[in-house]
C-alpha cells in the first residue's frame, strides 16, 4: 500500500522538492496541509544501490567507492546523527521510480548543463523520504583520480554535493560568479553547495567548508550538538517592507568561517543555524551570483534590487540560544 | 538589673574605643612585615586591535589559485576607563605582594571594509565587560623610609575574563605587566595617601584571535589607606 502511494506521488516529488523550508538555513522542504516540513531521513542508515554502469574512466566499483566516500564525509561532521549502508549493485537506473534509492550514472545529453541532480519521493502524510535517486551525466567526462584530471569533472566532488542534497540541503550562495557566453563561471565559492562546479579537473570539492558542515548540522544536529551551538535571527527590510530571498552571511572573524542563510518570508525574517558561540559580523547582499532557480522555485519572490549592506552592530551568538533582534536595513538600488 | 549591665558594657566599649583608635593610629612611618594597603580608584586602559582577517572564498582552481576577499575586517578593543583596586600584603618595608582587580567596559568593534560587491564601510560596534584579576610583587624605592613622595616598581601576571554584551558568551585570556609609581602620603604617619602608577599590560587570549600579546597602557590614580 505504501508503494503504491509513494509510485503516485513521485510525479509530484519533482515540483516540490525545491520548496523551503521556513525556518533556517535553506533545506530542502514539502508543504504537507499547508505545513512546510523539511526534508529529511528519519530512517537510518540510508539505504542505497549503486547502478553497475561504468564510464570511461570511472568503474562502477570506483563510482560506488566514491559515493561511499561522500556518504562518510557527511556523516563525519562533529555533533549530526547520519549514517549509511550500500545495498548492493543493481542494474536499476537511478531514475527508476521503484522506492529503493539508486546513485548511478545515466546518460543525458539534452541536459547541457547538468552534471548531476537529486530527486526524492516524498510521503505526503508524513513528509518522510520514500526514495532517493542521484543520478551523474554520463554525457560529461568524469575522473575518479586522487588529483584529478585534466579536462575531466571530478566524480567525488560532485558526488559530495548530490549526496548532500539527498541529505536535505538546498544550495548555499556563497560564491561569486560571473556571466559568460551560455552561462556562469565560478570565480570563488566557500560552499560545497554552492549550485555551480568548479571548473573540470580540480577536486577542491571533495572537502566540505563551515556553510556546508553548518547546513548539515542544522538538519541533523544531535541535542547536545543544539546545546553547545547558537543562531542568528533577525529581518532585512527595505523602505520598511520585508525582503525576501536576501542572502545574509554571518562570518566570525575570529574562526574565518562563513555561514550563510536567507530571508525566507515576506516580512524578510531569517535565521542563520549551527553556528559557534562567538561574535559575529552580519552582511546581507541579493541573490545574484546563480540562477534564482537554482535556490527557490519559480513562484517564490526574490527580490534582487538592493544594494550589499553591513549590520552596524557586533552580533554576539551565546551557546545554545539565539542572537535575536538583528534588522538589516537596507537601500534600493 | 539587666539594663543597668547593658548600659555599663556599653559605657565601657565607649570607653575603649579611644584606646583602641590610638592604637592604630599611632605614627608608624615604615611598614612592617604584615602592614596591609588598600587601595581603590580608577584607571585608564587603552585600546588594541586584536585581529585583522580577511573573510575568503576559495578561488576557482582553474583560475587561479589562492583566495577571493569577500571583505576585510579589524577586530579592535576600545580604550575604557575601569575601576581599579588593590590590596597589599607587606613583607618587608621593602617588598609587598599585590592582588588587584580591574573591571572595565570597553567596546569591542569590527571594521568591515573593501567589500567586494561595494556594501559601504561600516564599523560594527558592541561592549564587553572586562574584569582583570592580578597578581604582583611590588617594590618601594627607598625602603618605605619616611617622606610623603614614595616610588615604586611593580610586576606580575593575571587572569583576563571578557563576557561579551548580552553575557551569553565568556572568553579568557591572561597578562603580564609591569608598573611604576608613586604614592603620595598625606602625612607622616603613612597611612592616607594617594597612588598614582603607570602601567604596561601585555595581554594575550580573550576575544583576541590574532595568537599575539597586545600591549596596553594604563595609568591610573587611587586612594590608598594603609593599616
Amino acid at each position: 500500500m505504501r508503494r503504491g502511494v509513494a509510485a503516485a506521488l513521485a510525479a509530484i516529488a519533482a515540483c516540490v522538492m525545491f520548496a523551503p523550508a521556513l525556518d533556517a538555513y535553506l533545506k530542502l522542504g514539502t508543504t504537507i496541509n499547508g505545513r512546510v516540513l523539511s526534508l529529511h531521513w528519519t530512517q537510518l542508515p540510508i539505504r542505497y544501490f549503486v547502478t553497475d554502469r561504468s564510464v570511461a574512466e570511472v568503474t562502477s566499483q570506483q563510482l560506488q567507492q566514491t559515493i561511499a566516500t561522500a556518504f562518510s564525509t557527511w556523516a563525519a561532521v562533529p555533533g549530526v546523527s547520519l549514517s549509511s549502508q550500500f545495498a548492493g549493485f543493481t542494474q536499476v537506473g537511478p531514475l527508476d521510480n521503484n522506492n529503493l534509492t539508486v546513485l548511478g550514472f545515466e546518460n543525458r545529453p539534452q541536459l547541457d548543463r547538468v552534471l548531476g541532480s537529486t530527486s526524492f519521493t516524498v510521503d505526503v502524510i508524513t513528509g518522510d523520504i520514500v526514495e532517493s535517486d542521484i543520478f551523474f551525466n554520463s554525457a560529461f567526462a568524469w575522473s575518479a583520480a586522487a588529483g584529478g584530471e585534466t579536462g575531466r569533472f571530478d566524480i567525488g566532488s560532485i558526488a559530495l554535493h548530490e549526496i548532500g542534497h539527498l541529505h536535505g540541503m538546498g544550495h548555499s550562495a556563497l560564491g561569486e560568479t560571473q556571466l559568460i557566453a551560455g552561462g556562469r563561471r565560478v570565480i570563488a565559492k566557500e560552499a560545497v553547495m554552492f549550485p555551480i562546479a568548479f571548473a573540470a579537473g580540480t577536486v577542491a570539492d571533495r572537502t566540505l567548508r563551515p556553510d556546508d558542515i553548518a547546513g548539515i548540522e542544522d538538519i541533523y544536529g544531535t541535542s547536545a550538538f543544539r546545546q553547545s551551538s547558537g543562531s542568528i535571527g533577525g529581518h532585512v527590510t527595505k523602505n520598511g517592507s520585508g525582503v525576501q530571498g536576501a542572502h545574509v552571511i554571518a562570518f566570525n572573524p575570529k574562526t574565518g568561517k562563513l555561514v550563510a542563510g536567507f530571508t525566507l518570508s515576506a516580512d524578510g525574517a531569517f535565521t542563520i543555524a549551527a553556528l559557534d558561540p562567538g561574535f559575529y559580523v552580519v552582511r546581507v547582499e541579493p541573490l545574484d551570483d546563480a540562477d534564482v532557480t537554482s535556490f527557490f522555485p519559480g513562484s517564490f519572490n526574490v527580490d534582487l534590487s538592493f544594494q550589499p549592506a553591513f549590520y552596524d552592530k557586533v552580533v554576539v551568538v551565546p551557546r545554545g540560544g539565539t542572537a535575536s533582534g538583528v534588522e538589516l536595513k537596507v537601500v534600493p538600488k | 538589673m539587666i539594663r543597668a549591665c547593658v548600659l555599663a558594657l556599653l559605657c565601657l566599649a565607649w570607653a575603649a574605643t579611644p584606646a583602641v583608635a590610638q592604637r592604630h593610629y599611632i605614627p608608624s612611618d615604615q611598614p612592617t612585615f604584615g602592614t596591609l594597603e588598600v587601595d581603590v580608584g580608577g584607571v585608564w586602559t587603552g585600546g588594541a586591535s586584536v585581529g585583522t582577517v580577511p573573510a575568503d572564498l576559495t578561488n576557482n582552481p582553474g583560475s587561479g589559485s589562492g583566495s577571493f576577499v569577500l571583505f576585510e575586517t579589524q577586530t579592535r578593543v576600545g580604550s575604557a576607563p575601569a575601576f581599579d583596586g588593590a590590596l597589599d600584603l607587606f613583607l618587608s618595608r621593602h617588598l609587598s605582594v599585590e592582588g588587584g582587580v580591574q573591571i572595565s567596559r570597553p567596546a569591542l568593534t569590527v571594521r568591515n571594509a573593501k567589500d567586494a560587491e561595494s556594501a559601504p564601510d561600516v564599523t560594527a560596534r558592541s561592549s564587553l565587560t572586562q574584569y582583570l584579576i592580578t597578581g604582583s610583587l611590588v617594590y618601594q624605592l627607598g625602603g618605605g623610609a619616611a617622606g610623603r613622595l614614595q616610588p615604586f616598581l611593580s610586576g606580575g601576571g593575571g587572569y583576563l575574563r571578557q563576557v561579551l554584551e548580552g553575557g551569553g558568551l565568556i572568553e579568557t585570556g591572561n597578562e603580564v605587566h609591569v608598573a611604576g609609581g608613586v604614592r603620595y602620603w598625606f602625612n607622616r604617619s603613612q597611612r592616607l595617601g594617594l597612588r598614582a602608577d603607570a602601567r604596561v599590560s601585555l595581554q594575550s587570549g580573550g576575544v583576541a584571535f590574532d595568537h599575539k600579546r597586545h600591549t596596553i597602557p594604563e595609568g591610573g590614580a587611587a586612594l590608598a589607606w594603609r593599616f
